[in-house]
């Protein structure tokens, strides 16, 4: 059999004619789908929503859904790298144990030292005292008193100039108003470079002494302390300074000159000093 | 008890802080040392940071206690950190006069200070005089475009006392 191919064309045609009318509703949307999925734009604003969902859903349940998994990977990493860890670490944890050893040793040093030279002073009595009534042995309370802090010397300072008001110590000490321009200029210097909005150099540690300060508006306080300092410490320091400032500066000092030097000397070492 | 070695005679002496500044290698540190301890070195140590020292002079009868700080040296003067000449009286400004590039920015370098402390002393400084000939004197001093204080040498001592006299009598009037 020969195939008429005019008919079968005919057919064809027909066919497609046909299928055109048909599908003519269904290609429009396939066209419609893939222009959308063409353009990345319109693609990206049906999409994204889906993606922030699941991103949504993900951050809510992570805990649940990989909590397992993560944490096996991190301990098996942590395992296989532990010499590497102890490594970084092990410097800078070192240097903080044998700091913190050596300063114990030195205060324990300095105050065994202190109680010696102190073992006939009226304190000393007073602890034996204290260990005969109470049953409390000598040796913890001299341990009590051992570390306390001690203020050494005290300085106030006129806050930009670094100029002298005022000083008082445990100690002579020649060059005051030099320690007092150094550490204005030391001040000056760290608060010009950290400079972070307002905030004030309150603290120096320099050997066994740490020199603590007190902003005010025209000038400030510094103490330099031997011995350990607890945050309760601090406070007591913060709120004697606190107290100081508000009994002996009231007015404001423009010139310095010996007179004031001598006077605001004489309040420190009474509220300070020799308290 | 009273002090006893109080010494009612002595003037009430009074502090002023004073800063010398100007551009890196210009003699500063050698000034403040000639000054402080009569001392001068051919080495060159570059100031870091800050050294305060202090110097009593006599200025008309009265003691005045001047607070010196030294500052490390800056080509130009806005690179000094502000908080360093809050409350100076004085600045002593040192440029050296063998080397032109230390007093080309003196006129906006002055401009400056003028601002940061208002009302307060500044004297201008030529060094190292000793290292310019007698007979070139009047040439170096034409070519620096601001008005000089005074010409020092803080190698031989030339004029370092009498340019802290000068700034004392203008920091005590
Ligand atoms: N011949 C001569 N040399 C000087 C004089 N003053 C300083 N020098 C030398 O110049 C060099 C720099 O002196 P310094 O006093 O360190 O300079 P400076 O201004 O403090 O420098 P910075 O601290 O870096 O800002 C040193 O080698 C000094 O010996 C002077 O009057 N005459
Ligand atoms: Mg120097």
């Amino acid at each position: 059999m020969t195939i008429d191919e005019n008919k079968l064309s005919e057919e064809d045609l027909h066919l497609l004619k046909i299928k055109e009318i048909l599908l003519k509703e269904d290609r429009a949307e396939l066209s419609n789908l893939r222009n959308r999925l063409e353009d990345e734009e319109a693609f990206n604003k049906r999409i994204t929503p889906y993606i922030e969902q699941h991103i949504d859903h993900l951050k809510m349940n992570f805990p649940d859904q990989y909590n397992e998994m993560v944490s096996k990977i991190f301990e098996e990493k942590l395992m296989s790298s532990r010499q590497d860890i102890i490594d970084l670490l092990a410097p800078s944890i070192g240097i903080m144990i044998k700091k913190f050893i050596s300063l114990q040793f030195e205060s324990l040093k300095e105050g065994i030292d202190n109680q010696v030279k102190n073992t006939f002073s009226a304190k000393s009595w007073s602890n034996k005292f204290k260990s005969i009534f109470y049953g409390v042995k000598e040796s913890d309370l001299i341990l009590q008193e051992m570390d306390k802090y001690q203020i050494q010397e005290v300085y106030l300072i006129q806050r930009h100039s670094g100029l002298l008001f005022g000083s008082a110590s445990k100690s002579v000490n020649l060059d005051k108003d030099v320690i007092a321009g150094m550490l204005t200029a030391i001040k000056s210097f760290a608060e010009d470079a950290f400079q972070q909005g307002e905030q004030d150099l309150d603290m120096i540690e320099y050997g066994t002494y740490k020199i603590v300060m007190q902003n005010f508006k025209t000038y400030y306080i510094a103490l330099a302390l031997t011995g350990s300092l607890s945050a309760s410490d601090k406070n007591q320091i913060s709120n004697s300074v606190l107290s100081f400032a508000d009994r002996y500066l009231g007015k404001s000092i423009t010139d310095i000159d010996e007179n004031i030097l001598k006077e605001y000397s004489n309040y420190l070492d009474k509220h300070f000093i020799n308290t | 008890m009273l002090k006893t070695e109080y010494n009612l005679s002595q003037g009430n002496m009074i502090s002023k802080k004073v800063i010398l500044t100007g551009s890196f290698g210009v003699g500063k540190t050698s000034l403040f040392n000639q000054f402080i301890y009569n001392k001068f070195s051919d080495k060159y140590l570059t100031t870091i940071g800050v050294k305060v020292n202090k110097k009593v002079i006599n200025v008309g009868g009265n003691d005045l206690s001047l607070l010196l700080w030294d500052i490390a040296g800056e080509v130009s003067q806005d690179k000094v950190p502000t908080s360093y000449f809050l409350g100076a009286s004085g600045i002593i400004y040192v440029f050296d006069l063998t080397r032109p590039a230390t007093y080309k920015n003196i006129e906006k370098d002055i401009q400056y200070l003028n601002s940061i402390i208002s009302g307060g002393v500044i004297k201008v400084v030529g060094n190292k005089i000793d290292l310019i000939d007698s007979g070139n004197k009047d040439e170096v001093i034409s070519k620096v475009p601001y008005n000089v204080d005074i010409l020092t040498s803080a190698k031989t001592g030339e004029n370092v006392e009498d340019m802290f006299q000068l700034l004392g009598k203008e920091l005590v009037s």
